[in-house]
């Protein structure tokens, strides 16, 4: 029992922020339904449930402090564990193989009410893509909390096609999917990047299809996935119009092993630190050229095999946000598009048009 | 009403006000009559806040006895016998006054080469034979007993017996061939030894850390940034060893600190610049405290480079940039009306490769403190303050010439400016593109920002813009540093991953362990082994 126990207290405790000034928040809500055992952790802004198949001989709930629960659970062997509530006294019994434990809990009264989706808008998506969309995406939102809606991921809905894009002002990432079944709707949420960052651990292996709901107020958004939901409050704002800054055409083209680009660059930007991961990229000879130099450090330069079609270019970028791209792209090869050094960059799976990620490069003055 | 002239007891005690105005001006002034008269030794003795008695005594060559009687009357000095004297005062002492105005307000009795002499409130005593001693010595008792509003406006006796301590110290630096003593209530209070007042005076501690200072006409000593003083009180410049004040030079002083000490904290200074005399006039104040230079900005830029040369060349290293002497006092001089160029700055000394040590990152507390280790103890790092410092010297180089690196926008950013500010955008376009922002006009009164430094995050790009903007239209080049620096750094309270640690950690490494952040705050704490031995009482 543990395990799959142990597992969901690790998937829900994510909700629970580090630094809390509500002490209930560091509980987890524990209800024991017709069910099975449902538990529940928020941060007020992001909550997550999941659901533990159990046998219930009595239902009820409490909150139990979350690190102790989670960690004394991950330590007890595989067997059978049985749970039992003292409601006058809110201490909870745990009782598995040799032990016999008992925790206190907080009445699940004080726990504040999960939202509930109730009747909004739904479309479902196949979980997998889901998940990987969410991955190529979120890593270009912006984590300054200085302009809110850039920390959040655009999700642009229009029947069944579902658009995630995000930006923090210096790349952009979109990508494209199809939902399998939708609700005739046309809407633009906002949801909070770091929120996004959970439906991985959350959802992954619960079922194939994921539904995303939309609360009728348009300020809450629920994700489904078998018996786990991760909630999330929505962004208020206006989403730029990010459109625009996609190229739409390109002087060169550049082709590379995507493995070998991720390599390369990791290696030559340890040259990169002093001048804020700057590495340059050149054509020529058949390929790629790589460099960065910091004074006090010292310079690498290094070749990379690629097929190049176009004009030559000399461009530099952020190490780091080329390799963000590099890193999710799941394909072998990577296609690299330069409209001149001063134009954005484009960075795609070969011939793909589902994803793309859009880089603005840096004027490095020689 | 009639009008009559005053007699002339009343007309000299008026004028006596000015040159005595508290028990430290006597004790100034006599300390100066016996510098003056070549002494090696002149011992102070002070009873009663002064008001009691004032009693010097010196080695100096005395009075000679026929011209005792003389040297108590008002203009009469050994120092200046022609205008044209005034004009190149080599002496501290010089308006005659000096004598006649403290006799005019006491009971005074001066002894030298075999003569006596007494007079109350300026009137002659008595006069006399005395013994053949060497020097001079002179009592003043019951200091403004005549002119009891003067006694009232006197501060407390703790205050009056400080300031009296303080003239003698001032001398003690300036002259450290002279043997001095202070005794305050027949108490030794200050002693010094004949080559090193600042031990007598600021303590052995102080004095070994001080950092001499000799360049050209100006020498003297300073402290290294890591001591400093709340006040301005341990500052002391002179000019021909006469004590002066002087905002302009005391703010010279302090620039060479910017940057480097916490604002609020002052150095401990003894500066002398040696000018010759006709290029200073010191007859502006009857106390001689204030002087008028014929070249104030060559002895503002004289005073900056020696006293840079000084905590420059300090061991262990000193912070590796000057603190940016350039705008600032170029906004200085223009305010003095001087036609001079700003000082220059000394040539920037070679980066140590790693003046504070390694420092091993340890963690984050509090997600703005990181904790690391270094070879002295346990260091306490602010983040922002660390990386502002950081961020603030690169840009400094950029401004000077350093390739500019600068990150381009997916989406232009449209900026709303006051008219002024927008017309200064065309004039400062060089500088905004050295360190990074590439802007193009969008109406009378709004900018584009095409790209920024690649240091800067994009939501802090337009605060950061319209602050650097507004210090390079007030012409602070270290205020606009300060500002993106500060807009681009990492903030007290966010987290940061080991990786990120150890970066901004490499970066401080090479920064001295006294830098402060550019608006004075400090960088580091440490904590060093002692003190964590001794706390723990690790005595093994």
């Amino acid at each position: 029992m543990p395990g799959p126990l142990g597992q969901a207290l690790q998937a829900v405790s994510r909700a629970i922020s580090a630094r809390t000034t509500l002490p209930i928040l560091n509980n987890i809500l524990v209800s024991a339904t017709d069910q099975g055992l449902v538990l529940t952790a928020t941060n007020l802004e992001i909550g997550i449930r999941k659901l533990v198949p159990a046998e219930i001989s009595e239902e009820g709930s409490t909150t139990v402090p979350a690190r102790l629960l989670t960690d004394f659970v991950s330590t007890l062997p595989d067997q059978e564990l049985s749970l039992d509530l003292d409601a006058s006294t809110q201490t909870l019994g745990l009782r598995c193989a040799r032990f016999d434990t008992h925790i206190k809990c907080i009445e699940a009264e004080e726990f504040p009410p999960s939202p509930r989706p109730d009747e909004g808008d739904r479309l479902e998506v196949p979980l997998e893509e889901m998940l990987r969309a969410v991955e190529q995406t979120q890593m270009a939102a912006s984590t300054d909390e200085a302009r809110p809606v850039l920390t959040g991921v655009l999700f642009q809905i229009q029947g069944a096609n579902l658009t995630l894009a995000a930006t923090d002002g210096h790349r952009l990432a979109v990508r494209k999917l199809t939902a399998s079944r939708a609700d005739d709707i046309e809407a633009s949420l906002i949801v909070p990047a770091r929120a996004l960052g959970e439906l991985g651990r959350a959802l992954k292996g619960e079922g194939s299809q994921l539904e995303i709901i939309i609360s009728k107020a348009r300020n809450q958004v629920f994700f489904r996935a078998g018996s786990a939901e991760v909630n999330s409050r929505l962004i208020d704002g206006n989403y730029p119009n990010y459109s625009q800054v996609v190229p739409t055409k390109s002087s060169t083209v550049v082709s590379a092993s995507t493995t070998d680009m991720i390599q390369t660059v990791r290696a030559v930007s340890l040259f990169a630190k002093d001048s804020a991961n700057v590495i340059r990229i050149k054509t020529g000879n058949g390929g790629l050229v790589l460099s960065a130099t910091t004074n006090e450090v010292g310079d690498s330069q290094a070749e990379l095999d690629a097929g190049l079609e176009g004009t030559d270019i000399q461009i530099a970028f952020n190490a780091r946000y080329v390799l963000d791209a590099l890193n999710v792209l799941e394909a072998d090869k990577v296609e690299l598009l330069f409209n001149g050094p001063l134009s954005p960059g484009l960075i795609r799976p070969p011939g793909e048009e589902d994803y793309v990620y859009v880089i603005m490069p840096v004027r490095v003055a020689m | 009403m009639t009008i009559r002239a005053l007699p002339p007891a009343v007309a000299d005690a008026i004028a006596a006000g000015e040159v005595v105005e508290r028990p430290a001006s006597v004790v100034k002034e006599l300390v100066e009559n016996s510098l003056d008269a070549g002494a090696t030794r002149v011992g102070v003795e002070i009873r009663g806040a002064g008001k009691t008695l004032i009693r010097i005594v010196d080695d100096g060559a005395g009075i000679p006895s026929a011209e005792l009687r003389l040297a108590f009357q008002r203009h009469a000095t050994s120092k200046l016998q022609n205008l044209s004297d005034l004009e190149a005062i080599g002496t501290l002492g010089f308006r005659g006054e000096a004598l006649a105005s403290i006799a005019a307000v006491s009971d005074l009795e001066a002894t030298t080469s075999g003569r006596r002499l007494h007079l109350r409130a300026g009137a002659l005593l008595e006069e006399g034979a005395a013994g053949p001693a060497p020097g001079l010595v002179i009592e003043v008792r019951d200091l403004f007993a005549n002119t009891p509003a003067r006694l009232r406006f006197l501060k407390s006796d703790a205050t009056e017996t400080a300031a009296c301590l303080a003239a003698v110290q001032r001398y003690a630096l300036l002259y450290p061939t002279v043997r001095f003593r202070v005794i305050v209530e027949g108490r030794t209070s200050l002693s010094t030894d004949g080559h090193d007042p600042l031990a007598s005076v600021y303590g052995e501690a102080v004095s070994r850390e001080m950092l001499a200072v000799d360049h050209l006409n100006v020498t003297g000593t300073v402290s290294p940034p890591k001591l400093s003083r709340g006040t301005r009180d341990a500052m002391l410049l002179a000019v021909n060893r006469r004590p002066i004040a002087s905002r302009t030079l005391a703010f010279a002083l302090e620039e060479c600190y910017r940057g480097a000490l916490e604002r609020g904290r002052y150095p401990v200074a003894v500066l002398n610049v040696e000018i010759s005399p006709e290029a200073v006039d010191v007859n502006v104040h009857p106390t001689k405290r204030e002087v008028k230079f014929r070249d104030e900005g060559a002895v503002f830029a004289a005073l900056q480079r020696a006293v840079r040369s000084a905590i420059g060349a300090g061991e262990p290293a000193r912070p590796p940039e000057p603190a940016a002497p350039g705008p600032s006092s170029e906004r200085l001089l223009r305010q003095l009306e001087i036609q001079e160029p700003p000082p220059a700055i000394d040539p920037q000394l070679p980066r140590p490769a790693s003046a504070g040590g390694f420092l091993r990152p340890v963690g984050q507390v509090l997600d703005g403190y990181l904790v690391a280790e270094s070879p002295e103890g346990m260091v306490l790092i602010d983040q922002h303050a660390a990386h502002e410092r950081v961020l603030f010297n690169r840009f400094q180089s950029r401004l000077e010439g350093a390739p500019a690196v600068s990150q381009h926008l997916l989406m232009a950013m449209t900026v709303e400016l006051e008219p002024a500010l927008a017309a200064g955008v065309a004039d400062h376009e060089a500088e905004l593109r050295s360190l990074g922002f590439e802007v193009e006009p969008f109406g009378p009164r709004a900018v584009r920002i095409l790209a920024g430094p690649v240091e800067t995050p994009p939501e802090s790009l337009e605060p950061a813009f319209r602050e650097v903007l507004a210090g390079l239209r007030a012409r602070s080049a270290d205020d606009a540093l300060a500002s993106l620096a500060c807009h681009s750094a990492v903030r007290f309270g966010d987290a940061l991953d080991l990786a990120e640690q150890r970066r901004l950690l490499q970066e401080v490494e090479s920064l001295s362990p006294d830098i402060t952040c550019p608006h004075g705050r400090p960088v580091r704490l440490l904590l060093d082994w002692q003190q964590l031995k001794r706390h723990f009482r690790r005595n093994y």
